[in-house]
C-alpha cells in the first residue's frame, strides 16, 4: 500500500471514530431538549469534588500499583505472570461490578458487617461523608493495575539504563532515589492516565452514590431530557480530562527503547522477604479482588435463581457479546491502521494524538454519538435504533486503548528489522505477513481483549445508544440495581465479571504472558 | 572499469550538524574497498545512503543503469547490519525463505541449504531463532539472508564489532570468498585499520564527515595524508621532532613521514636500531611485546621516549636509532 493510500485510509478511520464528537458542537435540532431551562444551574463544587477524587484516586493507583509492578518486575518473586494476571483483575471487571462487590462486601449489611458486627462502622462512615473516600479507594483500586502495567514497562527497562552498575554502586538511599528519578516519566504518565480516566468515570460513583460531576452531566441528559445543557455542562470535564491528556502526552514525550541487542534483565533477590511478600500480595488481592466476588457470589443466595437470572438475561448476553465482539475487532482494526500512521508523525504529535481520545469520557462519546447520528441529516444514516451505532460507539470508546497496545508494539520494534526486510526485496503485504503481523500478534490479541473487556463492561455509552427493547448485560445489571431484586442483581453482575475475565485468562493461559498495556 | 556505486559531492545534515561533507568517491563492479574512520565519522551514514535508508541534503550516489530509485535497489543491494537485525520470531531457515526470490532452476529449500551451508552455518542451527544463537552464528545468517537476494553490492556496517578475534578472521575470509565466488561489490565499513587491511584491495578515509583519502590499502598505509589518517590506518611511532633535528635519531631524506605538531610519525616497520653508537647513542631501559611487535623504552642522557618496532633490542644494550624507508608492501 503506497503512502498516500496509508494515509488517506489512516485520515478516514480516525475521521469516522472522531465526527461523533463533532456532533457535540452542532446546533440542537428542532423539537430537542424538553427539560431545557428546567435543569438546575451547573454545581461547580461537584466539579472540584471530581477533580480532586480523580487525582487522590490517581495518586493511590500510581502508589499500589508502582509496589505491584516493584514487585513482580524488579524482583525474582515466583509465579509473576500469574500474579500480574490477577492484579489485572480490578481493570478489566466492568466498573459497575466492581463496585457493586466493594459495596457487597464492605457496604452497609455487607458480608463483613455480617461477620463483624456494625461497630467500626460510626467511625469509617464519619470519614466516608458524601462517599469521596469510598469512592476514591474503589477508583483507586480500578486504575492501580493500569498504573502497574505502565510502571512495569519502565521498570522493565531499567536495566537498559544501568541497573546493573546503580545496583553495585549505590546505597540504598540513592538507589531509590535513581530509580525514582529513572520512572518519573513513567509515573507522571500513569498518574495522568488515572486522572484522565477516573475524572470520566460514571459507573462507581453512581453506584456508590457519589455525587460528582459526571453524575451531573448524565441527569441533565436522562432525567432532565436535556441534551444541549448536559452538553454545555461536559466542557468544564471535557476542559479537565484535555489538560490531563495534554500531560499525559508531555510525559511520555520520550522514545521508547527498542527491543533488540539487551544485557539480561537482572532481578533483585527477594530471598526470605518472599515470605512476607507473598502473604501480602494474596492479602491484597484476597481483600480487594477475591472477597468482594465471593460476597457477589454469595448475593446470588442460591444456584437455581442464579441459573435462572442467567437465563433471563440470554437475549442481552447474546446481544453483548455480538456487540462487544464487534467493538473490539473494529478498535483492534482501528488501533492497528491509526497506530501505523501515527508512525510517521513527529513524536509529540503522535503522543498528543495518540492520548487525546483517551480523555474523552465515555458518558461524553455517548452525547456525541446521540447528537451525531440522531437528527435529520440529508442522508439517512441507518444507524441509530440498531446495533451498529452502539458498536461504533464503543469502538470510538476503546479504540484509543487498543491503539496505544499496538503503538507500543510498533515503536519497541528497531528500524533495522523494517530496512532489513526493505533492502531484502520484502514489501508490502508480504512484509505485513512475514514481518509486522507475527511480531505484533500478541499486541494485537492485548488489544482486542482489552477492548472487548472494556465494551462488555461499558455502561454509559450502551444506555445513550441503546435502542428501547434492546440491550446489553451491563445495562441489564443497571436497570436491576435500582428496580430489580438484590439476587438478579448479583447473578449479573458475576456473570459480567466471568465474562470479562475469561479473554484475559485465555489471553494468559495461551500465551503465557500478562496483558501488555503502555 | 566498470563503475558500480559512484558518490558524486554527497553532503549529509541533521539538523544545522554536518555529518558527511562533499564526498566524492567510486567503487568498481567487483570490488572489495573499505570504508574507514572513527566513531562518528559518517561512516553508517554513508552506507545508509547508499541502502536507500536515508537521503542525502546534496549531492548524489549514482549506480549503474537505472538502478537509482530505492525501488528498484531493493534485491539489488544488501546490508548486513552492525547488529544483525535479525528477525526475533523467525528461525534461521525461515530468515533466508522469505527473502529469497522467485525464480532459479533450484527448489526454494534446495537454495536456502545451499546459502546456509555456503556460510558454514551448522545445520543444528537451521531451525533456532536468533535468541538461540551465538554471536558468529548470528553472523553467519545475516550474512546469508544478505546473500539471499542474490544482490550486486553487498553492504557491511562493522559486521565484526561483536565477535571475537580467531572468529573475525575466518568471518573475512569467508566474505572474501563468497564475493569472489559471485563478484560481488563489497563495501565494508569499519573503524579496525585490521579488518580492512586484511579484506579490502582499496580503502577510504572518512574523518569527520570529509574523505580524507582513498586509494589502494597498501599505498594508503605507506602515505597517509595526514597525522589522522595514519593513525587510523596502522600502528604509528611518534617521535618528537627535536630528537631528529638534534640527531639523535637518524632520518634519512627519501623516509616519508607524516608531521603533526613538534612529533613525526612512521610506522613501527620504519624503525631500526642498530650497534653503532655515536652521537645518536640510547640506552634501552625496558622491553615489552606487543603482539605484533615491540616497544623498547629508551634513555639517553637528556631524555627518556618509548618507541614501537618490529624487532626487539637487547635489553640494556647502547644502540642507535635511525628510521629507513618502508621496503615492501605490508597489506
Amino acid at each position: 500500500m503506497s503512502s498516500v493510500c496509508r494515509n488517506l485510509v489512516a485520515i478516514l478511520v480516525a475521521g469516522a471514530l472522531l465526527l461523533p464528537l463533532a456532533g457535540l458542537g452542532l446546533p440542537e435540532p428542532p423539537g430537542g431538549g424538553l427539560g431545557a431551562g428546567q435543569a438546575p444551574p451547573v454545581d461547580w463544587g461537584n466539579l472540584f469534588a471530581s477533580l480532586f477524587v480523580a487525582a487522590a484516586s490517581a495518586a493511590l493507583a500510581v502508589a499500589v500499583g508502582g509496589a505491584l509492578a516493584a514487585l513482580l518486575v524488579l524482583t525474582d518473586f515466583p509465579g509473576r505472570t500469574l500474579w500480574s494476571t490477577l492484579c489485572l483483575t480490578p481493570f478489566v471487571t466492568p466498573p459497575a461490578v466492581w463496585a457493586l462487590g466493594q459495596v457487597y462486601c464492605y457496604g452497609p449489611g455487607g458480608t463483613l458487617e455480617l461477620l463483624l458486627g456494625d461497630g467500626w462502622r460510626s467511625t469509617l462512615a464519619r470519614c466516608n461523608a458524601g462517599h469521596y473516600v469510598s469512592t476514591i479507594l474503589v477508583l483507586a483500586q480500578i486504575h492501580s493495575p493500569l498504573a502497574m502495567l505502565v510502571l512495569g514497562r519502565g521498570m522493565a527497562q531499567l536495566h537498559r539504563v544501568g541497573l546493573e552498575s546503580a545496583v553495585l554502586c549505590l546505597t540504598r538511599l540513592r538507589l531509590a532515589a535513581w530509580a525514582a528519578r529513572a520512572l518519573r516519566s513513567y509515573g507522571l504518565s500513569a498518574f495522568f492516565l488515572s486522572f484522565a480516566l477516573a475524572l470520566g468515570n460514571f459507573a462507581v460513583p453512581h453506584v456508590l452514590q457519589c455525587r460528582l460531576y459526571t453524575i451531573d452531566v448524565y441527569t441533565r441528559m436522562a432525567n432532565w431530557l436535556d441534551p444541549a445543557g448536559s452538553v454545555r455542562a461536559a466542557g468544564p470535564l471535557l476542559l479537565a480530562a484535555a489538560v490531563a491528556v495534554a500531560m499525559l502526552a508531555w510525559a511520555e514525550r520520550r522514545p521508547v527503547l527498542p527491543l533488540g541487542v539487551t544485557p539480561p534483565r537482572l532481578r533483585l533477590r527477594l530471598g526470605r522477604w518472599r515470605w512476607v511478600c507473598g502473604p501480602v500480595l494474596f492479602a491484597f488481592i484476597a481483600g480487594t479482588s477475591l472477597l468482594p466476588m465471593l460476597a457477589t457470589l454469595q448475593e446470588c443466595r442460591s444456584l437455581p435463581l442464579f441459573l435462572q437470572a442467567l437465563r433471563e438475561a440470554a437475549p442481552e448476553t447474546d446481544s453483548s457479546l455480538r456487540i462487544a465482539a464487534g467493538a473490539a475487532a473494529a478498535a483492534t482494526l482501528a488501533g492497528l491502521v491509526v497506530a501505523a500512521w501515527l508512525t510517521v508523525l513527529p513524536r509529540w504529535a503522535k503522543q498528543l494524538l495518540a492520548a487525546a481520545p483517551l480523555g474523552v469520557p465515555g458518558l461524553i462519546v455517548g452525547l456525541g454519538c446521540v447528537r451525531f447520528y440522531h437528527r435529520n441529516w440529508p442522508c439517512d444514516w441507518a444507524l441509530f435504533g440498531g446495533s451498529a451505532v452502539v458498536v461504533l460507539g464503543l469502538a470510538l470508546r476503546t479504540w484509543p486503548f487498543a491503539q496505544r497496545v499496538v503503538a507500543h508494539g510498533l515503536e519497541q520494534m528497531p528500524s533495522a528489522w523494517h530496512e532489513a526486510a526493505e533492502l531484502g526485496g520484502l514489501t508490502g503485504w508480504r512484509r505485513r505477513g512475514w514481518l509486522t503481523f507475527p511480531l505484533l500478534r500478541n499486541d494485537l490479541l492485548a488489544a482486542a481483549v482489552i477492548a472487548f473487556v472494556l465494551a462488555v463492561g461499558d455502561v454509559e455509552i450502551s444506555q445513550m445508544l441503546c435502542a428501547p427493547g434492546q440491550g446489553t448485560l451491563a445495562l441489564r445489571l443497571f436497570t436491576f440495581l435500582h428496580f430489580g431484586p438484590t439476587h438478579v442483581a448479583a447473578s449479573l453482575a458475576a456473570l459480567l465479571w466471568g465474562v470479562a475475565i475469561t479473554p484475559v485468562l485465555l489471553y494468559y493461559l495461551l500465551l503465557d504472558r500478562c496483558l501488555p498495556m503502555a | 572499469m566498470n563503475v558500480c556505486v559512484a558518490f558524486i559531492g554527497v553532503t549529509k545534515y541533521y539538523g544545522s550538524q554536518a555529518v558527511l561533507r562533499d564526498v566524492t568517491w567510486t567503487l568498481a563492479e567487483g570490488e572489495l574497498a573499505g570504508l574507514i574512520g572513527p566513531s562518528g565519522a559518517g561512516k553508517t551514514t554513508l552506507l545508509r545512503i547508499v541502502a536507500g535508508l536515508e537521503r542525502c541534503t546534496s549531492g548524489r550516489v549514482t549506480f549503474p543503469g537505472d538502478e537509482t530509485t530505492s525501488r528498484r535497489r531493493r534485491g539489488w543491494l544488501s546490508l548486513v547490519f552492525q547488529d544483525h537485525g535479525l528477525w526475533p520470531h523467525l528461525t534461521a531457515w525461515q530468515h533466508v525463505e522469505c527473502v529469497l526470490p522467485r525464480g532459479g532452476n533450484e527448489t526454494r529449500p534446495a537454495r536456502v541449504e545451499r546459502l546456509l551451508s555456503e556460510v558454514r552455518l551448522p545445520a543444528d542451527c537451521w531451525r533456532r531463532r536468533p535468541a538461540e544463537l551465538s554471536g558468529g552464528e548470528a553472523q553467519r545468517l545475516a550474512l546469508a539472508r544478505a546473500l539471499a537476494p542474490e544482490p550486486r553490492l553487498l553492504l557491511l556496517d562493522e559486521p565484526l564489532a561483536q565477535v571475537d578475534v580467531p572468529l573475525r578472521g575466518e568471518l573475512l575470509a569467508m566474505i572474501r570468498r563468497l564475493a569472489g565466488q559471485r563478484h560481488l561489490t563489497v563495501l565494508y565499513v569499519t573503524h579496525s585499520w585490521s579488518e580492512a587491511q586484511d579484506l579490502c584491495r582499496r580503502v577510504a578515509v572518512l574523518v569527520a564527515g570529509r574523505l580524507r583519502q582513498e586509494g589502494p590499502t597498501a599505498d594508503v598505509f605507506a602515505n597517509p595524508a595526514d597525522a589522522e589518517v595514519a593513525r587510523l590506518t596502522g600502528p604509528v611511532v611518534e617521535i618528537p621532532g627535536a630528537l631528529i633535528e638534534a640527531g639523535q635519531v637518524a632520518a634519512p631524506a627519501d623516509v616519508r613521514a607524516v608531521r603533526d605538531d613538534d612529533a613525526v610519525l612512521v610506522r613501527p616497520h620504519q624503525v631500526r636500531f642498530s650497534a653503532a653508537c655515536g652521537r645518536n647513542c640510547w640506552e634501552v631501559v625496558g622491553v615489552r611485546p606487543l603482539g605484533c611487535g615491540w616497544q623498547a623504552t629508551l634513555r639517553s642522557e637528556n631524555s627518556e621516549w618509548s618507541v614501537q618496532a618490529t624487532a626487539p633490542p637487547d635489553l640494556g644494550a647502547s644502540v642507535a636509532v635511525e628510521l629507513v624507508p618502508l621496503q615492501s608492501e605490508p597489506g
